[in-house]
């Protein structure tokens, strides 16, 4: 079976009038559809930028990315926002929610474009807060509510397309460790409905939900651990 | 949530960019308007000068300013006429090679004389003429039907306390007020209108004319040469077209309206200009935003349709906003420039709004393609 998302030599260069600074020096690594891959590192391991990069946000200076199908380089801008809308969601550690709307807006976002109706749109989102625990707090807005809370509307906010893979960058990095085992979670809930999931992680305790490790290092693979066979061994 | 209701909620969130960015609009609009409307009513009001006098020629005795003075010592001057005019010249003004086209000779008298104890102006011509001589008046009542009735101006009408149906004296004689004129805002405010020949008879002065006014019949006639003919039908007379002066009018509105197109076209200038600085000044801060925005599945299009709505949102609130204001400044001003507070027109307060929209869309256009072309990657750094 052809994996769900597949890196084959990947590399990035930053940089010009000469001088380039390598964030990935080809990284290949495939992941299986339902995984739920943790990509650890330093700062500066170019964890960041494999994100985007899987994203779609970002073309690699060479290399291939194929993610469900598609090879990412070869779509358009618009190809890409129609993939990432299909495929993605994206779950930020900041949250990054739009402070004027409230958190059934907030959801309903990403379905502004769309031509359903308002009725269906709410309903969508309404469905989601209840999911991720924020029934009740839907004409909340971001400010009247918890990091935790804020953090939930923003994973609820990628759910509304159901997309195949969630993409988190740090998503518990600006919560306390309480708040924190709440969100993950949250995404093994969403990971054992078969969701794709991809966080990265500076924190170790992240890892103990994920079912492999890819450890970056100065834009090298430098770890892959199947963290269900280590759990199994202990 | 739709791409509209977006864009609105987001007007609230940046206030005062909002209202700095709709403020451009607002004066540029504002401005238009104002000088539409005030230009359209000077237009208006030539038109209908030059619908109630057409080709009107005015004939009057030739006069001679003569300096009185004796030694160093200056009396002021006198007019001296050289030949008065009679109720007979009219038949020399009929008897010109143009008289066919000639609608009609209007002979007038004016004269000082008490009315009911009060000294007022007297205006006489033929009673059965005056709806013809004069058919923009409005009359409460009627006008006069023949001699021994009188139209009181709207003044004399309030200095005398009298309304129709009322009497006035005059010369030991008493007249039926057959109406009021109203407001008109030229002389005949002042003055009581009666048949000529009472008039005359008031002021002694039978077969007496002060000017006789004559309409020609045809467009675009040779009013020149009705002018020429009748001053050497009248040597003792002064003849001018009444419409050369309306044309100099016509001649200065059309002045003020180049004059209020180009003020209207800088200050319109200067407000897309706003718009552009404010609408490119907030993708720049927003660029957190449209990257969230990309990142969930938002088109290139979408991004320009959220900038372009939020920009007509605030275009259209500022453009009506600044109709209503101009359209009201043009009727608060409008007796500045000597006319009437008429009915305001709606074209420039409907056109002000399109080109208030035009104008904030244009200038929208510029930041709106910078959003889009803003590269993913650029906004996803920012997050």
């Amino acid at each position: 079976m052809d994996p769900f998302i597949a890196l084959d030599d990947v590399s990035m260069l930053y940089g010009n009038n000469g001088t380039h600074a390598a964030a990935l020096r080809g990284v290949s690594f495939s992941v299986a559809a339902g995984e739920y891959v943790a990509i650890t590192g330093e700062s500066g391991a170019g964890k960041s930028t494999l994100l985007s990069i899987l994203g779609g946000l970002q073309a690699p200076t060479s290399g291939t990315v194929v993610m469900a199908g598609f090879r990412l380089p070869a779509l358009s801008a618009d190809g890409l926002a129609d993939f990432r809308k299909r495929t993605i969601g994206f779950i930020f550690q900041a949250y990054h929610l739009l402070p004027y709307l409230t958190a059934r807006e907030n959801v309903m976002v990403p379905l502004s474009p769309e031509r359903r109706t308002p009725r269906e749109k709410a309903d969508r989102a309404e469905e989601l807060l209840a999911s991720v625990g924020l029934s009740g707090k839907e004409n909340r807005l971001p400010s009247e509510l918890s990091g935790g809370e804020c953090q939930r509307v923003a994973i609820a906010r990628a759910l509304v397309h159901d997309p195949p893979l969630l993409l988190a960058d740090e998503p518990t990095g600006n919560l306390d460790t309480t708040t924190g085992t709440q969100i993950l979670d949250l995404f093994s809930e969403w990971h054992s409905r078969g969701k794709t999931v991809l966080m990265v992680t500076h924190n170790r305790t992240n890892l103990s939900r994920a079912t492999r490790a890819v450890h970056l290092r100065d834009g090298l693979v430098a770890e892959d651990v199947d963290l269900s066979v280590s759990r199994r061994a202990i | 949530m739709n791409i509209r209701k977006l864009a609105w909620k987001n007007l609230f969130r940046r206030k005062s960019r909002a209202v700095f960015t709709g403020l451009g609009i607002f004066l540029g609009i504002g401005t238009f308007v104002a000088l539409s409307s005030l230009t359209m009513q000077m237009e208006g009001a030539v038109r209908d000068k030059l619908d109630r006098f057409g080709a009107n020629i005015l004939v009057v005795p030739r006069t001679e300013q003569l300096s009185l003075g004796f030694g160093d010592i200056a009396l002021g001057g006198a007019q001296v006429a050289h030949a008065k005019l009679t109720m007979a010249d009219e038949k020399a003004i009929r008897s010109i090679r143009f008289q066919e086209r000639l609608r009609s000779v209007v002979p007038f008298f004016l004269a000082a004389s008490d009315a009911s104890g009060k000294d007022v102006v007297w205006m006489g011509l033929r009673a059965g003429e005056i709806a013809d001589a004069r058919p923009w008046w409005k009359v409460t009542g009627t006008v006069p039907g023949g001699k021994g009735e009188v139209l009181l101006g709207s003044e004399v009408a309030a200095l005398l306390a009298k309304r129709e149906g009322e009497a006035v004296t005059s010369g030991g004689r008493t007249f039926r007020v057959a109406g009021v004129l109203r407001p008109t805002g030229e002389k005949e405010d002042s003055m009581v209108i009666a048949d000529i020949g009472d008039v005359q008879s008031l002021a002694r002065s039978p077969g007496a004319v002060t000017f006789f006014e004559v309409a020609a019949l045809c467009k675009d006639c040779p009013v020149e040469d009705i002018v020429g003919q009748i001053g050497d039908a009248l040597p003792g007379a002064r003849v001018k077209a009444i419409r050369q002066v309306v044309e100099s009018r016509k001649a200065a509105v059309d002045q003020f309206r180049r004059l209020g197109l180009a003020v209207s076209a800088i200050v319109l200038s200067i407000g897309g200009l706003m718009v552009f600085v404010t609408v490119m000044g907030s993708v720049q801060e927003r660029t957190r935003e449209i990257g969230v925005l990309r990142a969930v599945g938002f088109r290139r299009r979408a991004i320009v349709s959220l900038l372009f709505w939020e920009t007509g949102w605030v275009s259209l609130l500022s453009a009506t906003a600044g109709a209503a204001v101009g359209t009201a400044a043009a009727w608060i001003a409008s007796p500045l420039f000597g006319m009437a507070r008429t009915e305001t027109a709606s074209t420039p307060a409907i056109l002000g709004i399109v080109i208030g929209m035009a104008l904030g869309l244009l200038g929208s256009i510029p930041p709106a393609r910078r959003a889009a072309a803003l590269s993913p990657t650029e906004a996803i750094r920012a997050l």
